[in-house]
């Protein structure tokens, strides 16, 4: 009888019990149950937290063949691989031919008849998966910390206060890489103290990774600069097309860390390459994508899959199931909304309205799509901010507290014309190289556009803006595939911070007029940190992900006023009201009545929404004036 | 060896009713005379449709799409008889003839998405675009080598998984013979043929949406070698071949598969349009209906949706209609085309 937790240490065991019974009825459909096994075990809540993550348990911890989960972004699709379901094996002690299961393996064993008849030809496809880019800390420590996996590592594994031995005990294969990709490990600190294991008080040190940060993270293909964490090949073995490139996913399988994998990898023959057309057709670059040694590029292989409408982990999985919680956050709803817009005026230097509407900005989600336009997105063009250099970036630390998942892009020019923005296809070594704008739905893509200087942009440069350009306008990024283009559409809320009116389109445009006008910025920024404790903050990451995720809809006679309003608007103005104005002030409506956790339009709302963007375009005006020759 | 039995009679069945289907004299001449004219241009691939087989022989045709690699060698080697009894010599020139299979494939003709497990061993038709184009390599078929010791001289024959024999060769090449003398390679008298391999993707504007665009492996030999060049947009004509994971002390347990072709063809963007007599009957019809200009009604019936603008309208039809350039007989040219200028607000759609 298996213990409790033997299917989490030992699925593989399950997996091939189920495999042995099912040897007499070819029918039973032994694929299926084995799946619903491991689902209904992972039900609970309780049951989730005990299987360790690869996210937050470095990868020399984890015992192999052992069920492990990953949130990840599917960042690159391979193409599909046949194998070997069933395979006859000759047992080398009784000499008889037994029948093995192959699935959820990458080796098999020795012995394997190739010519038997009994052989099942299987397909599995592969997926590349990084962590979510730009998670925020917040986020990592948060489920790091509610993980119940009681992970102990191997036995080969000293535990010293040195780093020399690290080098001593994993058997890492000859690639420069190992070096680096321990330190990025180690970084990970807190872990350890939840790992139950009480008897060694073990201190790794942080190695100092700054140097070594470029090289490794290259070759792991992640989308943003300076990410830590570990990268997966994660094998699928049904319903793959169910899945799109960047989905969020927590991923449960089983892990497979063979060094077979590498030996297999190296074992090439060089006369045989010439007269073997298999080899011909894989050049070197390839094998290295798409066979990295597994103590770099872990093999999952995936039992089953939750699609994660959100990353925030404050609230349950789907909001739908729910109800209690549901109904309990929308009742406080419009009080933390309005601690929340205190906290934001404070910041934005004492300016209510564009307060309210920075957090009209981060609950904007697109919801839907109708032909080529994006609906629900609300970009945020905040000018006229100061250009003391700390600003920004405090800005940015405060929205990176209170979101799952951003990124701070400077848009200085050096990044402009180096950095890579679009991801491109390598045909060479047949994969997806990444770039900055292959994010996951919902991240804060925070652009600093007081950081541009004077200069020149060359080629890339001019693409990376158009690419930002289409992503604000049209919620799209065009991959390059050299001989064509391909559109993938996406859902990231962009904030520009500027001096003068942005260069780049925006939904919306306000300009910041500071009521305070602090002497010191250093000081005066330095105690808005001390303000918010963790419970409000918390109160504050719910509020956000909820509204973003709340159902609206406008009823038919609120359609109606809407409409007779729309036309008294322009009977007295023709010139100055327009079908957009009309479009801008329907998508402000529906995310002050989110904001304050009304599902439907009410009167309120929509004189609300006039009343704040005629306040704000009046400004807009203003600036125009002030800057007499700008356009 | 009671199944080689079966499978050699079964070769020489295959290969009696190709011969029938190619050898066509008394029903239309239609192959005897393609064959002919392979000859007179000096090729060594014939382009066979299928749906004429599946006219003369559905039985044989059917075999032929699901048991691809032998029948297909069957037909080549039939195709080499045929050769063989309208022009002895020209026969022994070529070690062997190729066919080429085009035609409608049902439900083979797949983009390299839905080429799934089940076609394997099968006859394919796969479109897509060429996004990688190897070098085009030298392949050794026969190697020729004189031994100085013995005054003897040996010939090899190497094949590997790509050609449609049943047994791959050893592929170690030979340099001592059974006594351990050295042996020398007579290059002039080896044989060689041109190989490369390409790969192509499914069409972009035909991948589901939010999918990474799949590929497939494809070796092209001997006279299909630089037909194309990555960019195009081709439909290749192959079998299906899984090929074996590398042995040794593990083994992954994962096949690569690859296509094998027997023809390639491009699919350009302007598909010249086929009229029927029908068609044709229509066109004539109204051209000559008298009551109404007919460029003022072509005209008319350009954007039917927008009223008015009939001078623009007609422009536009004058441009999509073109001309034919003229060369005067000073040397300078009247050009055949117009360019249009359109000037004016456009109103943005929200």
């Amino acid at each position: 009888m298996p213990t409790t937790h033997d299917w989490i240490n030992n699925p593989l065991g399950v997996v091939e019990g189920m495999f042995a019974a099912s040897q007499n009825n070819p029918n039973s459909g032994w694929e299926a149950k084995a799946v619903e096994f491991f689902k209904d075990h992972l039900k609970e809540k309780e049951a989730q937290t005990w299987v360790p993550s690869l996210n937050d348990v470095p990868l020399h911890y984890m015992k192999p063949n052992s069920l492990v989960k990953f949130r990840c972004l599917i960042q690159d699709m391979f193409d599909p691989e046949f194998y070997m379901g069933a395979y006859e094996a000759v047992d080398p002690s009784t000499k008889a031919k037994v029948l093995k299961c192959g699935k959820y393996k990458d080796v098999m064993e020795c012995g394997v008849d190739l010519n038997s008849k009994n052989t099942v030809t299987a397909e599995r496809q592969t997926f590349y998966c990084v962590p979510i880019p730009g998670e925020s800390p917040w986020v990592k420590e948060s489920y790091a910390s509610s993980s119940q996996a009681r992970v102990v590592p191997s036995t080969s594994y000293v535990p010293t206060r040195q780093k020399r031995s690290y080098e001593e005990d994993d058997d890492m294969d000859t690639q420069p890489q190992p070096q680096k990709q321990r330190e990025k490990h180690t970084g990970l600190q807190s872990p350890t103290e939840h790992h139950g294991n009480g008897e060694c008080k073990r201190r790794e040190t942080e190695a100092p990774s700054n140097q070594t940060a470029p090289a490794s993270h290259l070759d792991l293909n992640f989308p943003l600069p300076g990410e830590k964490g570990p990268s997966c090949l994660v094998k699928v073995y049904a319903e793959w097309d169910g899945f799109k490139l960047n989905d969020t996913l927590e991923v449960y399988g089983i892990l497979s860390v063979s060094p077979a994998l590498s030996a297999l990898a190296d074992e090439k023959d060089v006369s045989s390459s010439f007269l073997d057309p298999a080899d011909s057709m894989e050049t070197a670059e390839e094998q290295r994508v798409h066979c990295p040694p597994a103590s770099l590029v872990p093999r999952l292989h995936m039992l089953y899959a939750k699609p994660l409408p959100h990353n925030n982990p404050l609230l349950p999985p789907t909001l739908e199931d729910n109800s209690a919680f549901l109904s309990s956050t929308l009742s406080e709803m419009a009080a933390v909304r309005a601690e929340l817009l205190t906290y934001f005026t404070h910041i934005l230097l004492g300016d209510a309205l564009a307060a309210e509407y920075l957090i009209l900005h981060l609950i904007s989600n697109v919801y839907s799509r109708r032909d080529v336009l994006p609906l629900g997105k609300f970009s945020l063009n905040l000018s006229g901010c100061p250009t003391v250099s700390s600003y920004t970036e405090c800005l940015y630390q405060v929205i990176q507290q209170l979101v799952p998942s951003s990124f701070y892009l400077a848009m200085s020019l050096q990044n402009m014309n180096q950095m890579k923005f679009v991801p491109k296809k390598d045909y060479v070594a047949n994969r997806l190289v990444s770039g900055a704008l292959q994010l996951a739905k919902h991240t804060s893509l925070f652009l600093d556009e007081i950081q541009l200087e004077q200069g020149q942009l060359d080629t890339t440069g001019v693409h990376n803006i158009t690419a930002l350009g289409n992503l604000i306008s049209w919620q799209k990024v065009d991959y390059d595939f050299n001989y064509h283009q391909m559109e993938f559409p996406c859902n990231i809320n962009v904030l520009t911070v500027s001096e003068g009116r942005s260069l780049l389109p925006s939904d919306c445009q306000i300009h910041l007029q500071s009521q305070v006008a602090p002497p010191n910025m250093e000081e005066y920024l330095s105690s808005l940190h001390m303000h918010p404790q963790a419970s409000q903050l918390n109160k504050f990451r719910m509020y956000l992900s909820v509204a973003r995720l709340l159902d609206y809809s406008i009823s038919d006679e609120m359609t109606k006023s809407v409409e007779d309003d729309f036309v008294d608007m322009r009977k007295d103005d023709p010139r100055s009201v327009s079908a957009e104005d009309l479009h801008s002030m329907l998508v402000v409506s529906r995310l002050l009545s989110l904001s304050l956790g009304l599902t439907s339009l009410c009167t309120d709302s929509w004189l609300r929404a006039k009343h704040i963007e005629v306040l704000r375009r009046s400004r807009v005006e203003q600036q125009k004036c002030l800057n007499g020759n700008e356009p | 060896m009671s199944t080689d039995v079966v499978d050699d009679r079964e070769m020489r069945e295959a290969q009696r009713d190709y011969l029938d289907f190619l050898d066509d004299d008394q029903d239309q001449g239609v192959y005897q005379s393609k064959v002919r004219d392979m000859i007179s241009e000096n090729k060594a691939r014939l382009i066979v449709n299928i749906n004429d087989l599946r006219r003369r022989n559905e039985a044989r045709a059917a075999k032929l799409m699901n048991n691809a690699f032998e029948e297909l060698l069957a037909f080549q080697r039939a195709l080499k008889d045929l050769v063989a009894s309208v022009d002895g010599t020209y026969a022994k020139q070529y070690e062997e003839f190729f066919i080429a299979l085009e035609g409608s494939f049902g439900n083979k003709h797949v983009t390299p998405r839905t080429l799934t497990s089940r076609l394997l061993g099968s006859m394919v038709c796969v479109e897509g675009i060429i996004t990688k184009c190897s070098l085009v390599r030298p392949k050794v078929v026969r190697s020729v080598h004189y031994c100085p010791a013995t005054k003897k001289t040996m010939e090899r024959k190497y094949t590997d998984m790509t050609s449609l024999d049943a047994f791959p060769s050893s592929a170690i090449y030979p340099t001592k013979d059974e006594e351990n003398n050295p042996l020398e390679t007579e290059f002039g008298l080896s044989v060689y043929k041109d190989h490369q391999t390409i790969t192509v993707q499914e069409m972009p504007e035909k991948a589901p949406a939010g999918q990474l665009p799949r590929s497939v492996d494809i070796i092209l030999d001997n006279d299909l070698v630089d037909l194309v060049k990555p960019g195009d947009r081709v439909q290749v004509v192959g079998t299906y071949r899984c090929l074996p994971g590398k042995k040794g002390g593990f083994t992954s347990g994962t096949f690569r598969t690859i296509m094998i072709a027997c023809h390639v063809k491009q699919m350009s963007k302007e598909v010249s349009p086929n009229f029927s007599a029908g068609d044709v009957a229509k066109i004539r019809n109204f051209s000559r209906a008298g009551k109404m200009d007919v460029f003022d009604q072509l005209s008319r019936s350009l954007a039917p949706s927008i009223h008015g603008h009939e001078y623009i309208k007609k422009a536009i039809l004058c441009m999509l209609l073109g001309g034919v350039e003229k060369v005067l007989e000073n040397g300078s040219r009247i050009r055949g085309d117009i360019n249009i200028l359109l000037i004016g607000t456009t109103v943005f759609f929200s």
